[in-house]
This record gives structure tokens, sequence and C-alpha cells, in this order.
């Protein structure tokens, strides 16, 4: 079950002041019908800092093979992987909400979680 | 409503974007095509190793077997991750709970293939793929035979 983004309330505005909260514009319409071209979202950039992403969450990530490139996905699975050198890693699987649209890890393939900017918390417009 | 214009006031000063782009939808997924890519690579790792050591073989055709094998290792791990991340929906966990496991084996596998010349990567690689061969077909409720062209 795909989860909607709530809209952003005062609590919401409030954070975004105090600059606990970026904006990001959408564009393209690959998380159709979740978020439509245009779409104002609030990020949380601090959300994964204490805990992993988790299922069905709406994340920002820099894309791994395009400089300058941020996208938003829903995270579709997050893989623990095997520890290298004592780090435990973790992969997510970035998926599109546009089930029409086949996808976009066509391109990047599961992304690290040092690419994630943080957790799509709310949407403005 | 004050509160949506105030909303529509804040989203006004949004100036970073976020791509939500689409690729072609075309829907056609094949485990054959990871496959002839592996089998490839498999190939080529085999002819390095009948090639001798290094110094005393031709250094052109040494140089292109080592290309090729690892165009075809890098091929073969591009045609997994598409078939992973924009095939296999969340639903297919249920019968295969141990799908990320394999695709994440079978493209570690891709890359010993691709990094050194490792005739027991290449074949294990081959038989990770007729692995992802059977449970992809049986999530289309279909037989198909796996087979291998050599």
């Amino acid at each position: 079950m795909k989860s909607d983004v709530p809209r952003s309330g005062w609590r919401e505005m409030a954070l975004w002041l105090i600059r606990r909260r970026r904006l990001f514009r959408v564009t393209g319409n690959s998380m159709t019908p979740t978020l439509t071209a245009g779409a104002v979202v609030m990020l949380d950039p601090q959300a994964y800092r204490q805990q992993m992403p988790q299922e069905q969450e709406i994340v920002v990530a820099r894309h791994p093979r395009q400089d300058g490139l941020q996208i938003v996905k829903r995270v579709a699975a997050v893989i623990e992987g095997p520890t290298e050198s004592g780090h435990p890693r973790a992969l997510l699987i970035l998926a599109s909400d546009n089930a029409a649209a086949g996808s976009d890890s066509r391109t990047f393939g599961p992304v690290e979680l040092d690419l994630v900017m943080g957790k799509v918390v709310s949407r403005l417009l | 409503m004050f509160q949506e214009a105030i909303a529509k006031l804040i989203a006004g000063t949004a100036v970073e974007t976020v791509s939500a782009h689409c690729d072609g939808p075309c829907g056609v997924y094949d485990p054959a095509s990871a496959r002839i890519a592996a089998e490839a690579a498999l190939s080529m790792t085999q002819k390095i190793i009948d090639l001798g050591p290094a110094e005393s073989a031709d250094h052109n055709t040494y140089g292109r077997f080592v290309t090729i094998k690892e165009q075809q290792a890098h091929l073969a791990k591009e045609e997994l991750l598409i078939l992973w991340t924009d095939y296999f929906k969340p639903e297919h966990l249920d019968a295969n709970p141990d799908l990320h496991e394999k695709f994440w084996k079978a493209a570690k596998l891709c890359s010993a293939v691709k990094q050194g010349v490792d005739i027991d990567a290449a074949n294990d690689l081959m038989a990770a793929i007729e692995d992802i061969h059977n449970v992809y077909w049986a999530t289309k409720g279909r037989d198909v035979a796996y087979y291998v062209a050599t």
C-alpha cells in the first residue's frame, strides 16, 4: 500500500523557518499520483541520523551516476549488506510510484545510504 | 484558507528541484540477457587461462580478451540490476524471501568475474543466474527451460 504524503501544517512550516526542513520542487511524473510535477515537498535532512530508512518511505537522494541530479523516490527495499571491514552497509532499492513508467533503478541500481539526503515528510503544494 | 496561502508563499521560495524522471516502460524482461553476458565472460575467462602466462601471451590478444571479459561481466551486472530493481516487486518476496540475497550474491559475482581471472566465480555466476531464471519464470507462472549457448 503506497502511503500518501501529508500536507504541511503549521508545525512543518515552523520547522522550515528554523531550518529543520528543506524545500524541493518535484519535476517529472514518475512519482505520480503521490507527487505530481510541480509539487513542493518538505525534506527532513536529519530523519536518518538515528534510524534506517524504512520501506515505503519517500526519500530524496543524490543520483549515483549523475553529479548534481537529485531524485525523489520511494524506498522499495532496504538490504542490509554483508559487513565490509566491520562497517555494516545498507543499500536501498528506490522505485517510482508510477507503475506504468517502468522505473529508474534501470540506470542506477541499488543506492548507498550515503547518497540519501533525507526523508520527504510533507508537501506544501 | 490562510494556511494554504502561507503554504503557497513558502513553496514559492523552493528553488531546488528533485527529479522524478521516468524511463521507457517497455516491460520486457528476461534473465537470458544476463545469462548471455555471463556466459561470454565465462568463455573469455577460460580463453585467458588457456593463453597461459600474460608475459608470454600475445599482448594484443591478451588485452582484447581481458577487455571483452570485463565488458561482458559489467553488462551481466547491469542486466541483473535492471531485473532486480525494475521487474521484481515486494509481493514477489513472499514466495522468494531470499530474493535480495540471490541478486546481491549474483551482482557480487559479476564484480569478481570482472576484476579477476576467476573461473570458479564465473561458474558460480552462471549457477546464480540459472537460479534467478527459475525464480523469474515461476513468478510468471511459466515453465521455461534453462539453457546455455555453448
